[in-house]
Formats: structure tokens, sequence, C-alpha cells
């Protein structure tokens, strides 16, 4: 019987890789330690190891390089020499020559390349091991040529950190492809359970109502409920399998650097460690892999950008050698990576510089802008601060990069930096993209998901909670004011039952440090859902990032929370046109509404005066607090606007003040003001202003949507 | 009863392929692919015949040899050291802690059998 070796080349290429990534960590820490016998021992047989299957498949321009490899390390284990650079070099080099080989054994060995090939490289593996020999015979060089034999007979071999005695654990590659669609399938099974679920309590009811059928039916509804059990946990329980089979250690990913970080470093002309720590965190495979370019980027400017050189660290008081760490932490059902370094941080006024010869924005803006935000811009296409251009990190393009690659596995990316002490890009991302779980709500006659990860809490309110900033409504929830947006408005749908009523639900959310409020209709509790991405033409529909079906077979929309919190908080949207137009609201006013505008500046009084009028209301100017006030007492107005600046009596001092008066106790204020601190809108707010309108945002529409929907 | 043999080699693939030529010529096959798991399983399962790597995890093949040979239980169960080295010392070493054979890789997967045969009759 003729024996068949092709079956097992896959295998064995799988084992051969396995070894060389085994190689590729030892060399590293062997590189740092290179006395260490044990893991010179261990690393001696990787290559042994290497040599011993490929000769017996076949692959004989491997076993003849992982041959050499493995004099060499015999030679250094047995105190022939001390491993140096020039070593480690080409056992690196001997290391990349390998795959190619591997994967294309035919083409190479058959067309006669490999083997003029292998030999040089071969010949050069001994020379730089002989070569060094000479150069720098070790001290204790007397007792190196102990006879082999006493070397074995001494004590018993250490055992390596890394037992390749692992991969002997039955293991089996499979397509990503099938575990979607198994996740898929899964997914859909808790649909039907969801639904199975619903009809077994429903006939249980049902029967419970209606006690007469008799004993035996009462027995058939508890098998029933019995095997809705059974059928309820298996299905959580393959769910869970299914997610985990996904999962793998962040090291996968981890440890793909170390040795490029040697190359980078190597280049770059820098002396730098790498440090990694949480590599066991998991991570949804699909997600490891997106990550690779995002991480090898981000490194790439820790080695070139960030890490300064040795000379200048040494003048900082620095260690002379950089330390770039990575590190990976859950936290809750999102998981943490960090790339970090103690380099010299990002210098902020180089970027606002780069970013004024850019006009990326005008001038004052850049120049008033907060560190965080600075550190933003760095995030734009094409911006980079490094001057001259570099092998590795080129023109800088890339850090749009990361963030576009984040942003498609729905996770973040923030810069933490300090001058001199470093810089931390803090990437966050959802452990899986497979399941999400959802607080369902409902608006108008719809339901949505809303990923619970970006829920920060719910709330509930009373209408006269909102107040209306910058034309916008807002709400304070413990001492932030933050936008308040309507789901309803968001999405144009009617709002659903009896519109008056007490409480409103509303759900904080947040994308990257931004809040914002939204109200909603009702809140319809928490669900894992499978979430499936939406195809043409419904991709690009806004503010939606998939859809789900319920296990009543509806189909609802995933909430994209970071698209509506760029909208909405970013003042781009305020309430869409076309949304308040569709919304019903009365519109025809029945009385001329009468308004109390106190306003110094004759101007604006003017300009004001001139709006309010010409939309129908009916208008008295006062020119200060202590006037308005002295108005006020003798016609009840409908709504006071109100400047902060003013003689006599101030906006907020007029604003206290009549919120004492019965009459004007529950009539709306609004302040247009210049004042545009933070503070000063709290203060306004707290004195009790409904509306807090900047003069530099203005506009005549923008009045009169709050005044509308104050009074309207 | 198919006669047993103890494979060991710390590289799977090899394992797997002497497995698969060992149990088409009709033998039973236990594995190990370190020299722990080797002297542990030539205790447990006292087979007919042991085939093992010289370098190995843990414990090193010599060592795994002279252990069991020098172990009257186990004394007699032929042991062929199978190995990609092929220095002389090698093979002296080989004889020191009394190995019954010494198979180079690669082998022909026939004179391999033919070497097994020599020893389970």
């Amino acid at each position: 019987m003729e024996f068949d070796k092709s079956k097992f080349i896959g295998q064995y290429k799988e084992e051969t890789r396995e070894h060389l990534q085994n190689l590729s960590e030892g060399l590293l820490k062997l590189e740092k330690s290179p006395e260490d016998k044990g893991m010179l021992e261990s690393m001696m047989r990787e290559a042994h190891t290497i040599k011993g299957s490929s000769t017996m498949m076949g692959y004989k321009r491997i076993a003849d390089i992982a041959h050499e490899m493995e004099s060499g390390l015999q030679d250094a284990l047995d105190g022939k020499m001390v491993l140096q650079k020039a070593h480690f070099d080409i056992l690196f080099k001997s290391l990349d020559s390998i795959p190619p080989l591997l994967e294309d054994k035919v083409t190479w060995e058959g067309a006669g390349v490999a083997r003029p090939y292998a030999d040089d490289l071969c010949k050069e593996i001994a020379s730089v091991f002989a070569r060094v020999v000479k150069k720098t015979e070790m001290p204790k060089a007397p007792e190196a040529p102990i006879k082999k034999k006493e070397a074995k007979a001494s004590e018993p071999v250490k055992v390596s950190p890394q037992p390749p005695a692992a991969i002997a654990e039955e293991s089996l590659r499979v397509d990503i492809n099938k575990l979607d669609k198994l996740m898929n399938l899964s997914g859909e099974l808790i649909v039907s359970k969801v639904r199975l679920n619903e009809l077994v309590t429903h006939i249980t009811r049902k029967f419970e109502t209606h006690d007469h059928s008799g004993e035996s039916f009462r027995e058939l509804i508890k098998e029933l409920n019995r095997a809705q059990e059974s059928i309820s946990s298996v299905t959580s329980n393959i769910q869970d399998e299914v997610m985990k089979v996904r999962m793998v250690p962040v090291s996968y990913l981890f440890n793909l650097f170390p040795r490029a970080m040697r190359d980078l470093a190597q280049k770059a002309g820098k002396d730098v460690n790498i440090e990694m720590k949480g590599e066991n965190t998991h991570l949804d495979k699909t997600i490891i892999d997106e990550m690779r370019d995002p991480m090898m980027h981000l490194l790439r400017n820790a080695v070139d950008h960030g890490i300064e050189s040795s000379q200048d660290r040494i003048r900082k008081g620095k260690p002379a050698a950089g330390r770039v760490s990575l590190n990976a932490y859950q936290v809750g059902s999102q998981v943490v990576v960090e790339v970090s370094d103690d380099g010299a941080g990002i210098d902020v006024a180089k970027v606002k510089a780069r970013a004024i010869e850019r006009k990326v924005l005008p001038k004052e803006k850049i120049e008033s802008l907060s560190d965080e935000e600075v550190f933003q811009i760095l995030f734009m296409p094409g911006f980079s601060t490094k001057d001259e251009v570099t092998e590795t990190s080129g023109r800088g393009v890339g850090l749009d990069v990361v963030k576009e690659s984040l942003t498609k596995l729905k996770g973040t990316v923030e810069v933490i930096s300090a001058s001199d002490s470093g810089t931390i890009f803090r990437m966050k991302m959802p452990l899986t993209l497979a399941i999400t779980e959802c607080l369902l709500v409902a608006a108008g006659s719809d339901t949505f998901a809303i990923p619970i990860d970006a829920v920060v809490e719910t709330i509930r309110i009373e209408l006269g909670q909102v107040k209306t900033v910058e034309t916008r409504e807002a709400i304070t929830v413990r001492n932030q004011i933050m936008p308040l947006v309507r789901l309803n408005d968001i999405f144009s749908l009617p709002t659903k039952g009896i519109v008056e009523r007490k409480y409103y639900s509303v759900i904080i959310v947040q994308a990257v440090e931004k809040r914002l409020g939204l109200l909603v209709d009702e809140l319809n509790g928490r669900q894992d859902i499978v979430g499936k991405s939406l195809s043409e033409p419904l991709k690009n529909v806004k503010y939606v990032s998939g859809a789900t079906i319920l296990g009543d077979g509806r189909v609802i929309l995933i909430i994209d929370v970071p698209s509506i919190i760029d909208s909405f908080e970013g003042g781009v949207v305020i309430r869409r046109q076309d949304v308040s137009k569709a919304m019903p609201g009365p519109i025809v006013k029945k009385r001329r509404k009468t308004i109390l505008l106190a306003e110094d500046a004759i101007s604006t009084a003017m300009l004001e005066k001139n709006v309010l009028e010409s939309a129908g209301f009916s208008v008295v100017i006062a020119r200060d607090g202590q006037e308005a006030l002295e108005k006020s007492a003798q016609e009840k107005f409908d709504l006071v606007i109100t400047d902060i600046l003013m003689p006599r009596m101030d906006g907020f001092e007029l604003t206290i003040t009549l919120r004492k008066d019965k009459l004007y106790k529950n009539i709306p204020i609004i302040i247009v003001t210049t004042r545009e601190s933070d503070a000063d809108k709290r203060r306004g707010l707290e004195a009790g202003a409904d509306a807090y309108i900047l003069k530099s945002e203005f506009t005549s529409e923008g009045l009169l949507n709050t005044i509308e929907r104050l009074i309207g | 009863m198919p006669k047993k043999i103890l494979v060991t080699d710390d590289s799977p693939t090899i394992v797997a392929m002497i497995k698969e030529l060992l149990e088409s010529n009709g033998y039973a096959v236990v594995t190990a692919v370190d020299g722990q798991e080797a002297l542990d399983k030539a205790k447990q399962e006292k087979p007919d015949l042991i085939v093992l790597d010289l370098m190995l995890p843990k414990i090193d093949g010599y060592k795994v040899c002279a252990m069991l040979k020098f172990d009257k239980n186990y004394s007699k169960i032929p042991i062929i050291i199978l190995t990609a080295r092929a220095g002389e010392s090698d093979k002296e070493l080989g004889t020191e802690v009394r190995a019954d054979a010494y198979v180079t890789k690669p082998f022909e997967p026939n004179a391999f059998l033919s070497k097994v045969k020599e020893f389970i009759k």
C-alpha cells in the first residue's frame, strides 16, 4: 500500500507556522537576556522540530535553514558564544524566509529557485555564527567544549515557558463565514424561542382561566412548559457557545507586534521596549482582524513621532530606552485596547500651528480650542505634524484611518497626552459585533432598539423641565446641560397616544464624551438582539445602524447613537424644517399674544420687535430691567424676553424677581444675550429662564421656533 | 489483539503520519508529544514497542529511553529512536542508553515498517 503524505501537508504547514511564531516571540525575549539557557534550549528545539517535520514532508529547503538555525543555537547553548545583534538579525531573516517556502514549495523548489536561495542563506547563517565566535571568545572559553554527553547528563532540561505541547490539542480551522452563518441561525433560533415563550405563556394563561379541560390536558400543558424551558436553556447555551467560538485572546493580535516593533525601532534608530498587558482579554475574531492595521499605525506613530531619541530622553531625565505599552481590558460588554508610549507627548502648539496653516478651521477658532479638541484635529484626513516624511509613518495619513476603522467596529478612539510624559490612544470597542444588548423604546407607533452600551441612564421628566438653549431644547441632568432630542422628530413620527401627559421618558445616551437626551414615548425593556446590517437601498438611512427581528416577527431598526449625537450636539441640525412642519400642533393663533422685551441696545430691540411683530405678536419694549419690572406690573404679558447686561437691573435679577411674582411664576422667560459661557447659561436657567439664546447665533426663525414651543 | 505501539514526537504532523502508517498496517497506536507524556503512557499502556523522538519538551528522549531501559519493569519494551540528527555521537549515545534501534528522519515508510516488524513478531 502506498503511503500518502499529502494529506498531512495542511497540518504540517499549520504546525510550522506555530513553531515560527514561537520562535519569533522567543527570540525577542532571548534578545533581552541572551544567556537564558532555558530559552535557548526551547528555541533550539523549535528549530529542530521544524527541521524534523520538514524533512519528513519533503520540504528540504526549510529543513536546511532550520538545521542551520538549530546548529547556531546549539553552539550558543554549549557556551561557545553569547548571541549578539548580528545573530538575531540573521535568525529573524531566516524566520522570514520560511513562510514563502512553506506556501509554494512546488513553484520554488520545482523552478530550482529555492535551492540557491536557501543555500546562500544557510551559508550566511553559518558564517555569522562562525565569524562572531572568533571575534568574541567567551571568557569562560576553556569550559566551553564540554562533551555533549556530559551536558546531556546534567540537570534535567528546563521546561520552556511556552511548551509547544499546547499545539497538540485537537483543533480545527473553520471558515469565519461558516461561523457567521451559525451565529445568524442561532440568532434566529432565539427569535423563535422568544416567540415560543410567548405562545406557551399565552396558552398556559388561557388554560388557567378556563380550567375545566381535565387532568390529561393539565399534564400536557405542564409537559409543554417543561419542554419550552429546556429549549430555552439549550438555545441560550448554543448561543453562548457559538459566541465563544468566535472569541480569541487579544494575544493573537498583540503577539504580532513585538517583532514589528523591533524592525521599526531599528529603522528609526531608536531604542524602544514593548510591554504588553491583558493579552488574555477575549475579543471577537472579526474585530481582532480589523484591529491589526489601526494598531500597527499607532505603533508606528509611537516609534516615529512619540519616542524621542536616546540623547533627548537622557536630557529630559528619562530612561534612554523608550517604552511602548499595549494594554487590553474588558469593561462591561466593551473591550478597551490602549496603545501608549512614554515619549514626548503631542505638541499642542505645533498641531494648532499646522491646523492654521492648513486652514482646517478659522484661525480664531483654532486658537481657542481646548487640548482635547486639538487632539481631535489629528484624526482629520491627511493631517500630520511631523515635518519630514519617514519611511514608516509616511506622511501622517492614517489617524483618520484609525478612527474610520474604529467607527466601523462601532468603537471609539480617544487621545490622552501630556507634554514629555507621553501619549495614550484609547480604543473602545464592543466584545462582539454579533450580539448587542439593546433597550427597546417606542416612538409613535414604531419600536426602536438602542444599544445598551450607548445608554447612560433613563430618567423621567416633566415637560416643564425642558429648557431652550440657543433655540434648541435642552435639559439639565445632574448639573449638566444637554440637548434634548425627540425620537419622533428624528424620524418624523406622530406622537403615540395622548399627547398631554405628566411624565416623559428620556434616555441619556453617550458617544465619545458627549451626551444627549432622547425623548421617547415608551420604554419597553432590554433584550439581546442579533443585529443585521441593512442592505441597499436602506444602507445609508441616517441615524440607523441596522435592523433586527423581534420575537413576534416585527422588524425594528437599531438606532445609531453616535450619528445622532454628531448631528444634534454639533449644532449642525436644529429641528429640521421639514420635521417641524410635519409636527402636528396649533398653528393658528387665537389672540395676539403680548411680549415684554427688555433690551438696552436700541438697534437690537428694534430688530427683535420687527421679527416678533411680523409673526403676529404685540411687543412692548423696556430699556432696562427696572423699567421691565415696572411694565410687567401694568400688564400681564404672555412672554418675557430679556437681555442680561442692562443698566439698573440686569437680566438675571429681573428673571429672579419675576419668578417670585405670582403672576409671572409660570410665564416663559427667554434670555437673549452675548454671554456664551456654560456658567452663564446655567445661571440663567437656574434663575428660572426657560430658554437661553445667544446673539451670535440669533436667527429670527430660531427665536420664533422657541417662542412657538413655549407659548404656541 | 493488535500489537500496541507508543509513538512520541513533538511534531504533531509526524505523530499523525506515523500513527496513520502503523494503523493502516494493523497496529494499535497511542501517542505522546513530550517526554513526560511518553514516560507516563509507557507505564500506563505497557506498549509492545516505543517509537521515540530524541529532542522532546519536558524530558529529553534520551532520558526517557534511559529511564525505561534501566527500570526492570519496562526494560523489555523495545525502543526505536527516531531523530533528525545523524551525527555519530548521537548514535553512540543511543547505544549507551540501550536503545534497540535508530531511525533517521526522513525515513521511507517501508523501511520504517520493516524495522518495526523486527521487534514485533
